[in-house]
């Protein structure tokens, strides 16, 4: 309770500090000129104007935030890290990585403190508007000339299109404020934080003032929600960037305290490849929406339709993971020996310890591999709306029932073909060879009955005539045989190492 | 009940014949040497208890259980067979960690304790593929009895140790042997036989033969 | 002592076991691909049906194939501790060397034969069995491969350096994995990264739109229009570019590796 009390009396202490006041007073002065121009404007096009209207002008201006907001963010960032990098206190806080989410608290909770003033601020500076009644007809102009009018189209609520941009705005200085800390606790030194506080300030006028507005890289997408929004066409284009960073700038900060002295370099090239090989899948000149573009990143081919670069798509997405499970395989077979069998008391249960994780992290893979798709899918101007337009009888449902039970289906016997071949040849090359064999039957003509489980995850087969439940039933009973002829070998064969 | 039952077991391996008819009964709490020349079946008789060969013909046994019928593997065996297995890139520590943590019944003080036991450092952070001949051999003895496993199958387990090395696993085993553990074990030493053993077993003509001592 | 270790090598390798799976290696996907493509295309000429020979199983599979003629036996070498008790009889640069002499030649032979067997077939043996039907063309546009400019120098001569092109390029990719194989210490990793260096190198150079560099429409152009000549180097340079970096590498690893 004390601890409460304390934090509390710290967080009104710093609101009435000196400098928040100085930080209101210099929005204000802005924020008379900004409102003079939203009048201006208001009065040119004989539409009126609400408090909306100059709320979302005062928190939105590009000039304020890229010229003012931000500097004063990443100012606040480094006086946290460095009043804070002390080792009495890192020794209590235990970790490094403790510490950077210790200065992130402190960051939030000067950032809440600024916009309460800024709020405070702009709610004085928009006495006299008209009152609160969802978006105005200014609003509602089809023009660029104020952050509403660009929001409106994208958001029916102007009090969530508020929360949303203070809610990105927060997320990207976080981000920003990861980076930082991370580069100090990295190589402690104060100039390089510096330093790339300065350049990433320098780097968002640059890109603001000479890229085009709708180029990725301009980093007022992602601090200001109007911005993002006409750049990715929907509201969650930034979000999804963001919180994308944010997951990856989580994982290096959960890594800073250990001792990681290989760097395991296979699975970021692998990662790489997917994202190149779904960014390549996309097929911009057909289709409208993004479930359009997703069944063509994973389309990989069947007996009636085949592209050779959507084969090689697939054997990057689908044996490219198998590849790494083999290289776990090889790995698990070469140092298995009979001290490791005994303790398990059947091959069974050493095989299940196995199949079982493994199996997990390809369901995990999928859905990550979904996500991933999907996060990409909405950098591109394509629409959310809910159906694939290219052939109105393939469901949402038929597509993501074909993506994940079929996909973990088809994945989980090339796991299982890899292992028997392994297994029974004792040599992991061979399954590799095998594999290659069976990615033979994705050529047309090879598999003309689809029992063969060569690719029958391929979305090609959506666009077809086949049924996804008879290829979900072939590739059951195709696992089912795999295991039970598992078993059977296991049973019946000598161990001899 | 016999602890390990050989029931008319004969067995064929990579196209030579190892064992015809072959009855053999282990008691608990005895230890046992095998002995025969080179090639003479030693090692896949102990696969064969173990269960990681079938027998052509006939049943192994162990604790009224038999193997591949009941069970494939019998529980509680601290084995020892060809040659020491390890992870090369791993310390000796880390080795016998990741085997404990199969069962995760001892703590890493037990492993410690243990590879002191057999005269190894718990704290060398040399890998395994650098340890000598010697080390790996103490290393394979150490995850025999970490987890204080009642029945041990310990084929040739004096290779490549120092005379102070093999006397102190001689010690080892005799005190196992007083806490009531089963012993199997092989050595090219009359010495180590002598020594140890209560009851001591020849292969000879495809046939476990018992010599008198 | 390298002549003799290398005659060594191949009394070794000789057997008829081996010979066998030479023999299938050579036969058997180029006669499953006939099966498959003799009824069911339109054939303008009698090279159409060598081209097409050449197309599915052989250019997906080519740097596999290549590393199972001899590359995939060393491994077992190394597991079994074979190597520190060849040091003592033979210098290793030597017996190294001799391996990857043989190797070469094994597998520049085996590439050859599985182009030139199907092009010795398809134009001089096939016409003869009449299995296949050919089409007049009537007006359609006979699509030219690259390599068929070397046609002005007559049929044979044109299979010949065609066979060649695709030999060496066998060999390289198998250079590539006997000499991963003596460096890396996983045998699954080394043989492998032949052809998931040719399978990235179609897909990147796919990807970017160059696809008349990707490894496999520079060895087995069946299936892009007819590209000038120099660009089936520009891959294969890149490629001896790698073999002599490994090579490089495992000289300088040589005698640390096998302490």
């Amino acid at each position: 309770m004390t601890r409460v009390v304390n934090k509390w009396k710290d967080f009104v202490d710093e609101l009435l500090a000196f400098k928040w006041i100085l930080f209101g007073v210099v929005i204000y002065i802005y924020g008379l000129s900004a409102k003079e121009h939203m009048y201006v404007a208001s009065s040119q096009t004989k539409l009126l104007l609400n408090k909306w209207d100059l709320l979302h002008k005062f928190f939105g201006d590009i000039y304020l935030i890229l010229y003012f907001i931000l500097p004063v963010f990443l100012y606040r960032s480094i006086s946290i890290m460095m009043s804070d990098f002390d080792y009495a206190f890192l020794i209590r806080l235990g970790s490094y990585r403790s510490w950077v989410y210790a200065t992130l608290v402190r960051l939030i909770q000067s950032a809440s403190i600024s916009i309460i003033v800024w709020g405070a601020v702009s709610l004085v500076l928009s006495i006299g508007a008209p009152s609160f009644a969802g978006w105005s007809p200014f609003s509602r102009l089809n023009a660029s000339l104020s952050e509403t009018q660009i929001l409106q189209k994208f958001i029916n609520s102007p009090i969530l299109a508020l929360v949303l941009h203070l809610a990105l705005l927060v997320f990207s200085v976080s981000c920003i404020h990861l980076v930082l800390a991370i580069l100090y606790v990295k190589w402690k030194n104060k100039g390089i934080v510096v330093f790339v506080a300065v350049f990433i300030w320098v780097y968002g006028v640059v890109s603001f003032k000479l890229l085009s507005p709708h180029s990725l890289f301009n980093l007022c997408h992602y601090l200001i929600l109007h911005s993002g929004a006409a750049q990715f066409s929907n509201i969650w284009g930034s979000f999804a960037m963001v919180i994308g960073w944010m997951i990856l700038l989580i994982w290096i900060v959960n890594r800073l305290d250990l001792n990681v002295k290989r760097y395991n370099g296979k699975y970021t090239a692998f990662i790489v490849l997917v994202v190149l090989a779904l960014w390549s899948g996309m097929r911009e000149n057909v289709g409208q929406t993004v479930w359009d573009q997703f069944l063509f990143m994973f389309i990989g081919g069947s007996r009636q339709a085949f592209y050779f670069k959507s084969f090689l798509c697939y054997w990057v997405l689908y044996f490219g993971v198998i590849y790494l499970v083999q290289l776990h395989l090889q790995t698990e077979l070469s140092e298995m020996g009979y001290y490791k069998l005994v303790r398990y008391q059947s091959i069974s249960r050493w095989f299940w310890a196995w199949y079982h994780k493994t199996m997990l992290y390809i369901g995990l893979y999928l859905f990550a591999l979904a996500l991933l798709a999907l996060f990409i899918l909405s950098l591109k101007r394509f629409s959310f709306d809910f159906h694939v337009s290219i052939d109105r009888s393939v469901t949402l449902l038929d597509m993501f029932y074909h993506f994940f039970v079929n996909g973990y289906l088809q994945v989980s016997f090339y796991v299982l073909f890899v292992f028997l071949i392994s297994w029974l040849s004792k040599e992991t090359f061979y399954s590799f060879v095998g594999l290659a064999i069976l990615s033979f039957f994705m050529f047309p003509g090879l598999n003309n009955w689809g029992i063969i489980p060569s690719g029958l995850n391929s979305m090609a087969y959506l666009l077809t005539n086949d049924s996804i439940y008879r290829i979900t039933i072939v590739l059951f009973l195709w696992n089912v045989f795999s295991i039970v002829f598992l078993l059977y070998v296991f049973s019946k064969q000598d161990l001899d190492f | 009940m016999p602890h390990i039952l050989l029931d008319q077991v004969s067995k064929s391996f990579k196209g030579a014949t190892i064992f015809e008819n072959v009855n053999f009964a282990v008691e608990k709490g005895k230890i046992y040497g095998i002995i025969g020349p080179n090639g003479s079946g030693k090692s896949v008789l102990f696969k064969l208890i173990c269960g990681f060969l079938f027998p052509d013909h006939g049943r192994v046994i162990v604790d009224g259980e038999e193997l591949g019928v009941n069970k494939r593997f019998p529980s509680d065996f601290g084995i020892i067979i060809d040659r020491p297995g390890y992870i090369a890139g791993k310390t000796g520590f880390d080795n016998l960690k990741a085997l404990a943590l199969i069962r995760n019944k001892i703590s890493d003080d037990k492993i410690k304790k243990t590879m002191r036991l057999v005269g190894l450092n718990p704290e060398l952070t040399q890998k395994v593929k650098h340890y000598s001949l010697g080390m790996k051999q103490k290393l394979a003895i150490a995850q025999a009895i970490m987890e204080d496993q009642q029945t041990l199958i310990l084929d040739e387990p004096f290779n490549a140790l120092d005379a102070d090395s093999v006397e102190n696993i001689r010690n080892l085993l005799r005190k196992f042997k007083e806490e009531g553990r089963t012993i199997l074990l092989t050595s090219h030493n009359q010495e180590d036989i002598d020594v140890l053993c209560d009851e001591v077993y020849r292969i000879n003509r495809f046939k476990l033969e018992k010599v008198k001592k | 002592m390298l002549g003799h270790q290398v005659k060594v090598e191949f009394v070794r390798v000789f057997t008829w076991r081996q010979c066998i799976v030479w023999a299938a290696l050579v036969l058997v996907l180029p006669v499953i691909q006939f099966m498959i493509i003799k009824d069911g295309y339109v054939y303008y000429r009698q090279l159409d049906l060598f081209l097409r020979l050449n197309s599915n199983f052989v250019p997906l599979l080519f740097p596999i194939i290549m590393v199972l003629v001899y590359s995939i036996s060393f491994p077992s070498e190394q597991k079994n501790y074979f190597i520190p008790y060849v040091r003592i009889r033979i210098p290793l640069t030597t017996y190294f060397l001799s391996k990857l002499i043989v190797n070469a030649i094994l597998s520049f032979l085996i590439a050859f034969l599985i182009v030139f067997v199907p092009f010795v077939f398809s134009m001089y043996i096939e016409p003869y069995l009449g299995i296949v039907r050919f089409y007049p063309t009537n007006g359609n546009p006979i699509p030219y491969t690259t390599f068929e400019q070397l046609l002005v120098l007559g049929t044979l001569p044109y299979g010949v350096l065609y066979s060649l092109w695709v030999g060496l390029n066998g060999m390289m990719y198998a250079t590539m994995g006997l000499l991963l194989v003596m460096i890396l210490e996983k045998p699954f990793i080394a043989l492998s990264i032949p052809f998931v260096y040719y399978l990235l190198g179609n897909f990147i150079t796919q990807v970017l739109g160059y696809d008349q560099f990707s490894p496999t429409f520079t060895i087995f152009p069946f299936s892009i229009s007819q590209q000038p000549l120099w660009t089936v180097f520009v891959p294969f340079l890149f490629l001896c570019f790698v073999v002599m970096v490994l090579m490089f590498y495992l000289k300088e690893r040589l005698h640390k590796h096998h302490d």
